[in-house]
């Protein structure tokens, strides 16, 4: 289940699909839908403010670019922006940072819970939802699904920061997302 | 779905396959339509899931038009506006009537010239002025009018276009957003100097230190007659300060000088090089270090007078438990009126100087003892 409901869905691939034809005024509408969906997941990632607003920018320059290549059979167009701006930002990191203090300063990263806060166009029920997901997983398994997603880790690089072997870290990533998939799957 | 199959997916997801099994894994998307929905449930999951781990970040109005700014003056190709699909048509009267006045003023630019039509001014044309505002008004961004291509929206069917207003700031947070990065990058760039400097000066440093094997540094002040009467003294530790690599350790590089002088050493970073001429009003000063490994002093000197060719500054020290000065050396000519570093070396056997002393004496028959006016002297 994600922030959008099936209406909202439906537009934003009718926008990608403008997008493709030259409209910026569908470009306008997706910038305004998700620009702090991608602003968050990119200070998750980055910290720096102005990786941050760059790493957005060349997302939707990319989302611009690329809008005739977007498949709705592969994934929503909030999966298509979010991975996006993931890889944007993970490459960013990668040139950045050294892999070793990523890991590092994990520990810190994970030590406490993020307060939610709301999603632009969703409401409060969606977003308790969405607040539920993340307590549905076990913490191994959040946390995990974290490294992976947010950092940038291989699987190894989470083993060790998180002092488990490899097949275990390969287990809370497979089981993460399939507990994640049944949610969806429930709620939707 | 199988687990192997949830694997796979997250590996595509995150990047983490090869490129063989990249392409493996897409064609079997392709050609089986269960493990395509099946990868699309993943990947939407995930992403549910990254929403959810990353609180978005509200966006001020003032900031999101700045981004939006900025991405439309990247975008290519470059964002057209069609704000009302309904006009369209509307849209290509503008760019029409600027490739026609365009092109009657290329031809009265290449006709035969001849006498102006009644109300022009001659040079400008009508087709000038015309052309000249249209380009005005679709600035910001926008493409100019094409004689071709759509062109931003047509007047008077949307106010995001032909109008002033919109479009000035539409260029404006685009200039923002360009300057900000430019000053990031600069900021990014001068960060990254400073710390290849200060690598550069710790490194110099420690070789200093291994190479050159300096060991225990003595410092002291050398100041004017009068200063000295009066106990006045800039303090030391104040232009060691950014010099010290480690407490008491001085960066510093032994020369050789000509027979009869004082070495004239080349030393890094520490005086505003050898030579430099000298403000008339300011007092001679002067630094001095005694590396009592090496029994070899370095003196920076600032702001020397100027001397007649008949005298020199002759350089003085009275080792550690000696009552008498001796002499170690003349300041080289070269620095008169001016700033610059020297050396010295002392005999083996003699202590770490206690004084310094630099005296204006004649250049034939030296005496043996300082006789002339003092002009330096320390601590």
């Amino acid at each position: 289940m994600l922030p959008f409901d099936a209406d909202a869905l439906r537009q934003h691939r009718i926008w990608v699909n403008r997008m493709a034809s030259g409209d910026a005024e569908a470009l306008t509408e997706l910038h305004h839908a998700y620009v702090s969906i991608l602003f968050g997941i990119a200070r998750r990632i980055l910290h720096d403010p102005e990786d941050v607003r760059e790493v957005v920018q060349d997302t939707f320059v990319k989302a611009w670019n690329q809008a005739g290549q977007y498949r709705p059979e592969r994934g929503e167009v909030s999966a298509w922006l979010v991975f996006m701006v993931r890889n944007t930002a993970i490459d960013r990191l990668r040139q950045r940072t050294r892999r070793a203090h990523a890991v590092a300063g994990l520990a810190d990263d994970l030590a406490g819970e993020q307060d939610l806060q709301p999603a632009p166009h969703e409401d409060a029920e969606r977003r308790d939802l969405l607040a539920h997901t993340l307590t549905e997983l076990s913490t191994e398994q959040r946390r995990a699904l974290e490294l992976a997603f947010f950092n940038g880790c291989s699987q190894h690089e989470i083993a060790q920061a998180m002092s488990a072997p490899v097949g275990n870290v390969k287990n809370y990533l497979r089981r993460g997302l399939l507990k994640l998939r049944q949610l969806a799957s429930r709620h939707d | 779905m199988t687990d192997d199959f949830t694997s796979d997916a997250l590996r595509y997801l995150l990047g983490e396959m090869d490129p063989d099994q990249h392409r493996a894994f897409t064609e079997r998307m392709a050609r089986d339509p269960v493990a395509a929905q099946a990868f699309k449930d993943c990947a939407d999951s995930l992403t549910q899931f990254a929403i959810s781990a990353a609180a978005p970040r509200p966006v001020s109005e003032f900031e999101r038009e700045a981004n939006l700014a900025a991405i439309l003056a990247r975008a290519r190709p470059a964002a057209v506006p069609v704000p009302n699909r309904r006009r369209a048509w509307g849209a290509l009267a503008w760019p029409i009537a600027a490739a026609l006045l365009v092109a009657l003023n290329l031809l009265q630019f290449l006709a035969p010239r001849g006498v102006p039509p009644a109300g022009t001014t001659p040079g400008t044309s009508l087709a000038d002025a015309s052309a000249a505002s249209a380009r005005t008004t679709t600035s910001g961004g926008i493409p100019s009018p094409s004689p071709t291509g759509l062109t931003s929206a047509s007047a008077g069917t949307s106010s995001n276009s032909t109008t002033g207003t919109p479009d000035r700031l539409t260029a404006e947070f685009a200039r923002l957003e360009e300057l900000r990065r430019d000053y990031a990058m600069l900021k990014q760039a001068r960060d990254s100097l400073d710390q290849q400097y200060n690598v550069a000066l710790q490194q110099l440093a420690r070789r200093a230190l291994t190479e050159q094997g300096i060991g225990r540094l003595a410092a002291m002040e050398l100041v004017d007659a009068n200063s000295y009467a009066r106990g006045d003294r800039k303090g030391l530790m104040n232009l060691a300060r950014d010099l010290l690599t480690e407490p008491g350790i001085v960066v510093v590089d032994p020369g050789r000088g000509g027979p009869g002088e004082v070495g004239v050493s080349e030393v890094p970073s520490l005086l505003p090089g050898g030579g430099t001429p000298s403000t008339s009003t300011e007092a001679p000063y002067a630094w001095s270090v005694f590396d009592e490994k090496d029994n070899r002093g370095y003196l920076n000197l600032y702001n020397l007078p100027n001397v007649a060719p008949t005298d020199t500054l002759q350089v003085w020290v009275k080792p550690a438990g000696s009552a008498e000065f001796q002499p170690v050396g003349l300041v080289p000519p070269q620095y008169y009126g001016k700033s610059g570093s020297v050396s010295y070396e002392l005999p083996a056997g003699n202590a770490t100087p206690s004084e310094v002393l630099i005296t204006l004496e004649p250049r034939q028959n030296r005496p043996a003892r300082p006789t002339g006016p003092v002009v330096l002297r320390g601590p």
